[in-house]
């Protein structure tokens, strides 16, 4: 995986918001995915647009205090969300 | 011959027994499943007979024939197709990896995979005084309404140590080489398969050996995320069933229990248990 790829949730995904937690429900896989907040955020910029090097960045913004940590964090969340299968790669689309 | 009759949400399974040795195996079989004896085959049909001193089990929906020589390991692969067609075939309900038990109408789900000790906890309950449904799997309607395919509970040979002292009547345990089939004449319990049952509590087992007792409160999250695990039939719902099954962990009480045997837990767990069912917490 590199900062330049782009993800988005994997089409057949269900979310739900359980009382503030993110349930992930994959229908082909039949797995069920478990998010904290902080990952849950993570899922929600993975919307085909953001780069992972531009969701870094947007965290890093948003928490400066957290700047060392959040690049090794969004790494770790990407490749539990790859090996789960709830996003792919895309091609982002540009404006 | 006698046949009988197993109707569960659209699904009709028939089992015919050829002779009078298969029909007292039978009976035991689905004793607990609210059978209706009837004249003719309707739906699936399964046949049991005795030859040659073996049972002899045929699933004419699938051609599927075994030759068994314990009296527990036909009622093991009986009850598992006739689970397996309802599984199947269900209409417009939930069907869940899961025992059951119930005080009056409020019913008691317990999901859990295979291990965990399920078939072992659901006979400590119904020696305790609860109804039972069923050790394998469960039908929640479109009304949260809950019924069991209740098969005699089935202990695995290496968990038949933990549950003998449980056993009122030994001799009607039937013995089987992967399981042995523990009816309800055995604990002195009672069954309550065919009435619907209001689901007020869900419990999540996991037997560790020597591990403390803990009876922890689950998140919505966290229970669903351990109750799909368990959804057998989602692919023949709309949506996947997932968000009414979302909607139905939202309204019920879950609990994550641990224990490390019958002697972990507390003498009044099955008070704990009542309570839980009536509505209390455990705070």
């Amino acid at each position: 995986m590199t900062n330049t790829e782009t993800y988005c949730a994997v089409s057949e995904c269900l979310a739900e918001d359980m009382d503030g937690e993110l349930l992930i429900y994959n229908p082909t896989t039949n797995t069920t995915v478990h998010l904290n907040g902080s990952s849950a955020v993570v899922w929600g910029l993975c919307d085909g647009q953001n780069s992972v090097q531009n969701i870094i960045e947007l965290l890093v913004e948003t928490f400066p205090e957290q700047a060392d940590q959040i690049p090794d964090d969004v790494a770790d969340v990407i490749r539990s969300f790859k090996k789960n299968k709830i996003i792919e790669s895309v091609q982002p689309v540009r404006d | 011959m006698a046949n009988w009759l197993i109707d569960r949400a659209g699904v009709q399974i028939t089992v015919k027994a050829n002779s009078e040795q298969a029909q007292e195996l039978v009976e035991i079989a689905l004793g607990s499943m609210g059978a209706e004896p009837v004249k003719s085959i309707h739906g699936i049909k399964i046949t049991v007979q005795h030859q040659d001193d073996e049972w002899h089990l045929c699933d004419h929906s699938n051609n599927i024939a075994r030759k068994l020589k314990n009296p527990g390991d036909l009622i093991y692969h009986l009850t598992d197709r006739i689970i397996f067609h309802v599984a199947d075939k269900a209409v417009d309900v939930h069907c869940l990896h899961a025992a059951s038990v119930a005080v009056g109408a409020n019913a008691l789900v317990i999901p859990a995979n295979s291990g965990d000790g399920k078939s072992s906890f659901t006979t400590w309950l119904v020696a305790s005084g609860f109804a039972y449904l069923t050790d394998e799997l469960i039908l929640i309607d479109q009304a949260h309404k809950v019924q069991g395919i209740g098969r005699p509970i089935q202990i695995k040979s290496h968990g038949a140590k933990s549950v003998e002292h449980l056993f009122k009547d030994q001799a009607q345990v039937q013995a089987g080489k992967f399981a042995n089939a523990v009816p309800m004449s055995a604990l002195a319990g009672k069954a309550s398969a065919l009435a619907e049952h209001e689901l007020k509590l869900f419990v999540f087992p996991r037997y560790n050996k020597g591990a403390d007792y803990s009876l922890e409160s689950l998140s919505s999250a966290q229970a669903g995320m351990r109750l799909m695990a368990n959804h057998v039939n989602a692919r023949s719902l709309e949506g996947h069933g997932f968000r009414q099954m979302m909607s139905i962990i939202r309204n019920t009480p879950c609990y994550a229990l641990e224990y490390g045997g019958f002697a972990s837990l507390p003498a009044d767990f099955d008070k704990i248990l009542i309570g839980l069912l009536a509505g209390a917490s455990t705070q």
